[in-house]
């Protein structure tokens, strides 16, 4: 199970690569089944170079691959207000200008070439107006050894039985490479991503502000 | 930037409203002897780091396991060109010395997240 650092994390690069994906993020960011379909391209891209980045599980559901981990992405992006929940999402000023934050001093880093190499691969491929149907036929098609299932040859997914795990993240001893965040961007996104606690900072700020401010 | 040198302290009401509010009563005495070491050396002690982004300009100092203290070091702040981020009154104020503390508030924020999930749709 991952941590709260490691699902923060995976937070800040969903909305990375969602951002990065759609043309217009503010106006239409997809609906959750072309998010979660580009959600499994992204972790599968990045199991496939043995890549620690995204901490998802994905199994076979009714409409294709999905994660748990997904859905607490949705709920910490929506809670905290940087994406707007309809039937497609549509990303806030503050979310939008996160993601571009995030992908500019941390993903963009030298440590993490090999995740910024996967979510651009895939960011680009699927760049334009999210449209839902050729990116679910695509997810359909292709063929993977679903995880636990090493011994046995690729299947395509639309053939695999419901419930059946497809992917899991790359074990910490098999990965070649990693994703590095510093403190001070652990720290903020758990700030960013935790709207209540935001009040007594909002407040202290607004004492400094009007003078309500006690010295020594 | 320097550590050992003379550092004056301000606090917000927030600050001092939390102080003594009863869900940090008991941990007074760990706050107080965090802000003694931030005094000492206020860019390291207590594992602090400086936040990025819409908190650039501020630091996260731990206290305990979830709980952080929020503060500005006025020098760190002018070096940087930060004040045009989150300005305070110290920014628009040239008599604040730059080796002052700026204590915003206490913070849950670390506060491991829920790991239950609820399928929802």
């Amino acid at each position: 199970m991952r941590n709260a650092d490691q699902r923060r994390t995976d937070a800040a690069l969903l909305l990375v690569l969602w951002a990065r994906a759609v043309e217009a993020p503010l106006e239409d960011a997809g609906d959750k089944l072309w998010q979660m379909k580009l959600a499994f391209l992204a972790a599968l891209d990045l199991a496939n170079g043995r890549v620690l980045g995204l901490n998802l599980s994905f199994y076979r559901w009714t409409w294709g691959p999905l994660s748990n981990e997904v859905y607490e992405g949705w709920d910490d992006l929506t809670g905290s207000r940087l994406l707007q929940p309809d039937e497609h999402f549509a990303f806030t000023r503050r979310g939008l200008d996160l993601a571009e934050a995030f992908y500019r001093e941390v993903i963009c880093d030298e440590r993490n070439v090999p995740v910024r190499e996967s979510i651009d691969r895939v960011a680009d491929r699927w760049h334009g107006p999210p449209q839902t149907r050729p990116l679910m036929e695509h997810v359909y098609g292709l063929e993977i050894v679903p995880a636990g299932d090493g011994g046995s040859s690729p299947v395509p997914v639309r053939s695999i039985a419901r419930g059946t795990e497809l992917l899991e993240p790359v074990p910490g001893a098999d990965a070649v490479g990693g994703f590095t965040v510093e403190p001070g961007w652990l720290e903020t996104l758990a700030l960013t991503l935790n709207l209540d606690a935001r009040a007594p900072l909002e407040a202290a700020i607004a004492d400094f502000r009007s003078g309500r401010v006690v010295v020594g | 930037m320097s550590a050992n040198d003379d550092w004056h302290i301000r606090h917000s009401l927030q600050f001092l409203d939390q102080l003594e509010s009863r869900r940090y009563r008991s941990q007074r005495g760990r706050i107080e002897s965090r802000i003694d070491e931030l005094l000492k050396d206020p860019f390291r002690a207590a594992r602090s780091e400086r936040l990025r982004h819409e908190f650039a300009g501020l630091r996260s100092a731990r206290v305990a396991d979830a709980t952080r203290l929020i503060y500005r070091i006025c020098q760190e702040c002018r070096q940087l060109g930060e004040q045009h981020r989150l300005p305070l009154d110290c920014c628009m104020d040239s008599s604040t010395t730059a080796l002052t503390l700026n204590l915003l508030c206490l913070s849950e924020h670390y506060a491991d997240m829920p790991l239950d999930f609820d399928f929802g749709t």
